[in-house]
């Protein structure tokens, strides 16, 4: 069983409120951080050491190591294990903003059965929450908050050959020494590494996985006022050649550049596009229903609507460092809805595309660029990111 | 804290699992403290990074077969897979808890002689 740190949500609802303290525009009273410290008197704090404690306070490198510290202490096991949580600047034109992003996906149930040798199918029912909030809702550049539940079914075909058992001994012959390596130049120069790697490979066919689920989920503004209850199909397809040495992932065109960032970066001795960096497609309809969605009502149209959804990510590796990879990483979410009457149309409420592009460090550093909004996001937003991450 | 060893055949096999699906490009004794959050198939994109997972713990599964591996008592195929799909989906767990929980659900070749368990590894 995984462990969960449940607490960590009081702490991050205790971070938020100090994160949010002295913003403008909020009616509701509010904890300040300042004004805590100087009634108390209890650190003899002057006010250049309180706004640089609060200046510190607002950086997400630290509140992300605060909330990481929580990690040792594992409240409750179970259903919130699955929580992903970040701090991090969101800077658009016009602000920048602090965001804690959370996501949280959770299989209720799963089933999985064995057709044959290579082909596997099942299915799965799914919880998953996940969004972003701002310090104040009105500059929230990813407006957008999700909940709710799914029943998918999958199957996975390709993938492995099976090996005789001289084979399987000898591969556990080869791990053993492989494991004694003491630098990464070494493992992969070594004899045993080349042994291993040939025979792992050659048994690696390219594997398809598919899945058709249905769901719904209500979708919400941070500030609540915007809100609408989503009931779809959607069907996910992953293709991944595991084989480096196949001709098929040459086929792979969207990773050309990563590959020649590989090269340029010597972390790769020729152009050689990555298998495993064949994007991720999620498409979707969905069937929306706007009776909350205070923009629609005011424009007269909050009847139930159509709309198409596709979903794309992803990934390659540019550079292995300490701790992980340097990874190239992009995602594009896309909506668009059927026959929209003329004046959801004028309002450009009908469609909507979020890209996303980052370079990541396994040290937490990152920059990203955003470019898009998503459905209930009232402005088209050019966001641009440095962040620290951590999560739990 | 989860053992990360060389003494711990499931360590050792989920290690070059991940590396030989390049998950993940480091040594053993650097392997092991490696989040999820770092490995190729994670991406920040929930919808298919749900996906992602589950594609690459049935890979897993198999490739821990191919390997010589059986299930453990009272375990099978959607029991291993959707616990491999939990660890996966935790950005912060690291290979070394991967392993840990592999450990659990699978009989690993070899594992009786030498390179067991974590128990094992503590004798």
């Amino acid at each position: 069983m995984h462990r969960a740190r449940p607490g960590t949500l009081c702490l991050a609802a205790v971070l938020w409120a100090v994160v949010a303290t002295g913003t403008p525009a909020q009616e509701t009273p509010r904890l300040d951080v300042r004004d805590v410290l100087e009634r108390l008197d209890i650190l003899g704090l002057g006010a250049e050491q309180v706004a640089a404690l609060r200046a510190a306070l607002r950086e997400p490198e630290t509140l992300n190591r605060l909330l990481d510290h929580l990690q040792e202490r594992p409240f409750l096991n179970g259903i919130l294990a699955p929580l992903n949580l970040d701090f991090s600047n969101l800077t658009a034109a016009d602000s920048s903003v602090l965001a804690l992003t959370y996501d949280w996906r959770k299989d209720l149930l799963f089933r999985s059965m064995e057709t044959g040798a290579r082909t596997v199918y099942g299915y799965h029912l799914t919880a998953v929450a996940r969004g972003a909030l701002t310090q104040r809702a009105d500059r929230n550049p990813r407006d957008l908050i999700e909940s709710g539940f799914s029943l998918n079914g999958f199957t996975s075909w390709g993938g492995v050959v099976a090996a005789p058992r001289a084979l399987q001994l000898r591969m556990n012959q080869l791990e053993d020494q492989m494991a004694e390596a003491g630098s990464l130049a070494e493992l992969e120069a070594s004899p045993e590494y080349r042994e291993f790697t040939r025979s792992l490979w050659g048994r690696l066919r390219p594997q398809s996985y598919l899945t058709l689920g249905l769901a719904g989920e209500l979708e919400a503004n941070q500030s609540w006022d915007r809100r609408q209850y989503v009931a779809g199909a959607a069907l996910g397809f992953d293709l991944k050649v595991w084989n480096p040495e196949s001709r098929a992932a040459a086929w792979n065109v969207v990773d050309w550049p990563a590959a020649l960032l590989r090269y340029l970066l010597g972390s790769d001795h020729r152009v050689r596009p990555s298998g495993v960096a064949i994007p991720t497609l999620v498409l979707g309809i969905d069937r929306v229903d706007p009776a909350n969605d205070s923009l629609r009502v005011a424009l007269g149209e909050a009847d139930p609507f159509y709309r198409f959804t596709a979903a794309v990510s992803y990934k390659s590796a540019l550079a292995p460092l300490p701790g992980g990879q340097l990874y190239l990483e992009a995602a594009l979410r896309y909506y668009r809805e059927f026959a929209p009457a003329a004046v959801v149309e004028g309002a450009g409420l009908d469609a909507s595309t979020f890209f996303t592009v980052s370079i990541a460090a396994p040290n937490g550093l990152y920059v990203a660029y955003s470019d898009g909004r998503l459905p209930l996001d009232e402005v088209h937003r050019k966001v641009y990111e440095l962040g620290f991450r951590i999560s739990f | 804290v989860a053992i990360w060893s060389t003494d711990v055949r499931a360590c050792k096999t989920t290690w070059t699992t991940l590396l030989g699906l390049q998950q993940i490009r480091a040594t053993f004794a650097a392997a092991g403290a490696i989040p999820m959050g770092q490995l190729a198939f994670w991406t920040g994109q929930d919808d298919t990074r749900a996906v992602r997972a589950q594609a690459l713990a049935l890979e897993m599964d198999q490739i821990f077969f191919l390997r010589g591996a059986a299930y453990e008592e009272g375990v099978d195929g959607a029991i291993a897979v959707a616990a491999l799909v939990d660890m996966l989906l935790v950005e912060t767990k690291v290979v070394a808890e991967l392993a840990e929980r592999a450990d659990t659900l699978y009989d690993f070749l070899g594992e009786s002689e030498g390179g067991g368990g974590p128990g094992d590894a503590d004798a």
